[in-house]
């Protein structure tokens, strides 16, 4: 194999798939009606509503006739844009759509599916604002704002999870009235921890292969098989309702095939007229039966993972190691010549646009927090295969250059890397492609990972075929029902609880936790160490109640027919994915804040607690200064900006991270979730440590109230001026205790000297990942950001101009002119090396005008 | 000369008083009087009352230190209590007037936007104050008052 292959293609600027990347990046997402209709009305009709619990065969009723019955789009006609500065209102425009793929997510161009099972109700107060609110509109007609007000949300008012849990929750205080449990208004005050299954569970890969090597009927007939051989009635049901979800996803595709034979007819451009017939041909034969070649495997894909969304609303649905799923078929279509290389990139950017088809509901205030985020569908592409061998093949290069010639935040592109079985040059052309698109794709180091994953018992070859998730977060492909965003936690948190012996600043007096005792009574570090360790289990104690709470309350209303189909276990275990069925049934946590809370537990320990005496700073004067946000207690300040601080690649707050990060582990290890399996801790932290930021005040590494947290596993901006001493920190850390994946953030200034530069980013990342030491197999993961600080600055003040600017938050990609002002900050602010020298630029901070954001348009 | 309620939401939309509360549930009570009646003289309250036809809910505004309101939402009729109703479905507990006109009405500081700087708490089912809200703005809108908050 070449091993650049393919890495020249140019599509045409003209091409009818460019068109419509421009109608792509033109159009506002339309609010969509047509599922929470669809999923109202059936659930009235079946009597849901009315059930004390919903099997997966009810839910399974409701998703074949919801297949069935929504309106088969085959090409989209209008979309919707804003013009100028006219914030007033939204104006259409026609689109010319000649994507050989049918079918979408929702009924628009690029549409907001509502789940009212989930968070969907959030919505609600917005419906007459929606069009005309400044940061990221949604369109919405007046008949939708009716349906969604008169018809459809007043029937899910007490039937929606989040709610379901409340009620139940009320029974942990009785004798009161409606009194929520204390995991809830935990949550509901935000600064504590989230947790996501109020909105899904979809962080997670399902497992594509039966699909397009069998084909759904004979998985059909698998299925059927098994519920008429077994004599137990739950799994009889579970069966039936995989049947029931087969035979809708079949229905759906049928439909669309009806509708292109119907369009054919009146079509009068004959190149447009012959790609519907064959469209229809096609959609007869797929994903019904087996895929005959590379263009029907991307079709089965496309058509399973629109019922997918449908099933779950998307945070982080991801498609896996597509890059094996299709080899097999590109192969065997070029060998025989009926494809060509180009053609086969061409329709990976045409899937590339459908998989953004849809985006995330999002409320204004939902923007502070994850402000900008698509779906966060990840791709995985490379690395080895399941029985340890180079698995990169010419469709690893395809997805490649798809990815650099479309520059879409969504599907959000992982690169898997072994420094042993992978070509060097492979690595050189992932580094290319970051050069290209500045922000992707992120890359892995299999052996770390490998490692991490095997340590919490997956078996090698599980471990071994592992995909990304979401953001960063590696499981097995297919087997493992992770949910890694069960719990973000806010570890900045749990510092305040320990200062305040139990309180936080922002809830003021009240005792939230557990008194841990005085600080300013501790005469020893290890003291302070006991009693953050002691709120630490306490938070996890709470955030992982709050997630048994939500998981039973799935559980009972919220099975998944449609996924579980597309998963290794339920089938043989006769068992939902929700009710455990999967191979791997992990649930994930992330940490927000770490390298702050690393850096402030270095600098109490150096200032507060010395080894001599004579030098000490009483805590309460550090408390008084974090009281004061600094204002008054510069000096001190500049003594805490000397403490040790992570990232210097010198003992110290390197410790404290190894020290938090085992704490973490530990205390999250000891917990079995609702399905029966352990959680995995991660470092990733999407756009959340810039919004946490904003509720955090001072802190004792210095940072000021409402500084951003550094991102991820990235050590805090500007604390070290050389990258070589950031990675080293990185690279030592405990690997086997972020089994839930790291999102390492570098910013980098692109160079003149192109070649020079790739030569030297190859280097920089073989380094980190091989940097084996004690007990670890060097960084599990760094991603980019290869733009410098004159153009995002430019960019805040011309969103415009910039319409396409891929930037890496933390974890997934997004497009820079979308973030809220906060995280834009974040992003600008970041170290930013220049690569040959590998040394910091000295930046001043970016201020926000007016004291709140840039004014973003 | 205006009538009564445009008069009341033009000062609920211009002024930050400590009879907002009063007056919200004041003009909301009155349009959806008004707009069930047959005789309802003002175009735009047309089909408002259509979201409360069929709809149960019973609301507890608590002001930190201060009074104690409900409303009732019952058969199609709106009514404002000056006394707390004990079995309520939502339970919002305010700082001040200004905390709770942005948890309502503002598009700058919404139901999530309040609860995040803490000025708002609420004890009880969520969507009842989305629906809430939506109600309240929806109101504003018809007379083109919405934008006050941008």
């Amino acid at each position: 194999m070449q091993p650049y292959f393919n890495a020249r293609t140019e599509l045409p600027a003209n091409s009818h798939l460019m068109k419509l990347k421009e109608a792509y990046f033109r159009a506002v997402p339309e609010v969509c009606v047509e599922r929470s209709r669809l999923v109202t009305q059936f659930h009235r009709d079946l009597g849901l509503f009315d059930q004390n619990c919903i099997s997966s065969l009810d839910k399974a009723r409701v998703y074949r006739s919801i297949l069935a019955d929504r309106k088969p789009v085959v090409w989209h006609t209008l979309a919707y844009e804003r013009m100028g500065k006219d914030t007033t209102a939204l104006h259409p425009f026609p689109i010319d759509d000649w994507s050989p793929f049918a079918g979408s997510t929702t009924s628009k161009f690029k549409g907001v599916l509502i789940h009212p099972e989930l968070m969907g109700l959030i919505l609600w107060t917005e419906l007459l604002s929606m069009t005309s609110r400044r940061k990221n509109p949604f369109q919405i007609t007046p008949e939708d704002i009716d349906e969604l007000n008169l018809e459809i949300f007043p029937r899910w008012m007490k039937h929606n999870v989040l709610e379901i849990a409340r009620e139940r929750s009320y029974a942990a205080n009785p004798g009161f009235y409606r009194k929520s449990s204390r995991e809830l208004k935990l949550m509901q005050q935000i600064v504590f921890f989230l947790n996501s299954k109020v909105l899904c569970i979809s962080h997670t890969i399902p497992d594509f292969s039966k699909a397009v090597n069998l084909g759904l009927r004979e998985m059909i007939g698998e299925a059927q098989g098994k519920a008429d051989s077994s004599a137990d009635k739950s799994k009889k049901d579970f069966y039936s309702a995989v049947c029931e979800v087969l035979e809708g996803i079949i229905q759906y595709a049928r439909n669309l095939a009806e509708e292109a034979d119907r369009l054919a007819v009146s079509e009068r451009v004959p190149e447009k007229k012959d790609l519907l017939r064959e469209i229809a041909e096609r959609y007869r034969r797929v994903p019904e039966h087996p895929a005959q070649g590379f263009k029907d495997a991307l079709t089965t894909i496309w058509i399973v993972w629109t019922a997918l969304h449908l099933e779950n609303a998307n945070v982080g649905l991801s498609l896996g190691r597509l890059d094996q799923v299709l080899y097999p078929f590109y192969r065997k279509d070029v060998d025989s010549n009926q494809l060509q290389a180009k053609d086969a990139l061409e329709l990976i950017c045409y899937l590339w646009l459908k998989i953004g088809d849809h985006v995330p509901i999002m409320t204004e205030t939902a923007e502070q927090l994850f402000g900008g985020t698509g779906s966060n569908q990840a791709i995985t592409i490379g690395g080895i295969d399941k029985n340890g061998n180079d698995s990169v093949n010419e469709v690893t290069y395809l997805i490649l250059r798809a990815t650099e010639i479309m520059k879409l935040r969504d599907p959000n592109l992982n690169a898997r890397y072994h420094p042993e079985k992978n070509s060097l040059e492979y690595l050189r052309r992932i580094c290319e492609a970051n050069i290209n698109t500045r922000a992707t794709p992120a890359i892995h180091n299999d052996p770390a990972v490998i490692e991490a994953l095997k340590a919490k018992g997956d078996t090698e070859e599980q471990a071994n075929d592992y995909g990304v998730v979401g953001c960063v977060e590696p499981v097995s492909a297919g087997r493992a029902y992770a949910h890694c965003a069960a719990a973000l936690i806010n570890l900045p948190s749990v510092l305040d609880l320990t200062l305040y012996n139990g309180r936080h600043r922002h809830t003021g007096n009240e005792l939230i936790s557990i008194e841990t005792g005085k600080v300013e009574d501790f005469s020893k570090f290890g003291q302070f160490l006991d009693a953050f360790a002691a709120q630490t289990r306490w938070m996890i104690d709470r955030a992982t109640t709050l997630n048994e709470l939500l998981g039973r309350v799935h559980q009972d209303f919220y099975p998944t027919p449609i996924l579980s189909s597309f998963f290794e276990g339920p089938m043989s275990k006769g068992k939902d994915l929700i009710h455990g069925g999967a191979e791997i049934n992990s649930s994930g946590a992330s940490i927000i804040g770490l390298a702050d809370t690393a850096d402030s537990l270095s600098a109490i320990k150096e200032l507060c607690f010395p080894a001599a005496d004579s030098t000490k700073t009483p805590i309460s004067k550090m408390i008084l200064a974090i009281e004061d946000n600094f204002q008054n207690y510069e000096t001190l300040r500049q003594q805490i900006m000397k403490t040790p601080k992570y990232g210097k690649d010198t003992p110290g707050a390197d410790t404290q991270v190894n020290w938090l990060m085992k704490l973490m582990d530990d205390a999250f290890r000891a917990k079995v979730n609702y399905r029966g399996g352990r959680y995995r801790v991660g470092y990733w932290t999407m756009t959340i440590h810039a919004g946490m930021s904003k509720v955090t005040g001072a802190m004792p590494n210095g940072r000021r109230h409402g500084d951003n947290f550094a991102s991820g596993i990235t050590p805090v901006s500007g604390v070290t001026p050389y990258l070589t001493s950031a990675l080293n920190s990185v690279a030592q850390l405990p690997g086997k205790c972020a089994s839930s994946g790291m999102a390492l953030n570098i910013k980098l200034t692109p160079e003149a000297d192109g070649e020079r530069m790739l030569d030297n980013l190859v280097s920089l990342v073989k380094g980190y990942f091989e940097k084996a030491n004690s007990g670890n197999r060097g960084g599990l993961e760094i991603q980019f950001n290869i733009v410098d600080r004159e153009l995002l600055e430019d960019a805040v003040k011309h969103p415009d101009k910039y319409w396409d600017l891929l930037v890496r938050v933390s974890g997934y990609t997004a497009y820079f002119k979308d973030l809220n002002a906060q995280m834009q900050k974040e992003i600008i602010e970041r170290s930013e090396y220049l690569l040959s020298p590998g040394q910091a630029h000295r930046f001043k901070p970016f201020v926000l005008s007016s004291g709140k954001g840039v004014s973003n348009p | 000369m205006k009538d009564p309620l445009t008069r009341l939401l033009d000062r609920i939309v211009s002024e930050t008083t400590d009879e907002f509360l009063e007056m919200l549930l004041r003009a909301m009570s009155m349009a959806f009087t008004l707009s069930k009646s047959p005789l309802n003289p003002i175009g735009a309250l047309d089909g408002y009352h259509e979201q409360i036809d069929d709809f149960q809910g019973r609301y507890l505004f608590q002001a930190v230190g201060g009074a104690n309101t409900s409303a009732v939402f019952d058969r199609g009729q709106m009514e404002v209590l000056d006394d707390p109703v004990d079995d309520w479905d939502i339970n919002v507990m305010f700082s001040d007037n200004k905390a709770l006109r942005d948890f309502i009405l503002s598009d700058d500081h919404d139901v999530m936007g309040a609860i995040f700087e803490n000025r708002v708490q609420t004890e009880g089912n969520l969507n009842y104050i989305f629906k809430f809200a939506f109600m309240a703005r929806d109101l504003l809108h018809r007379f083109n008052l919405d934008r006050f908050a941008r």
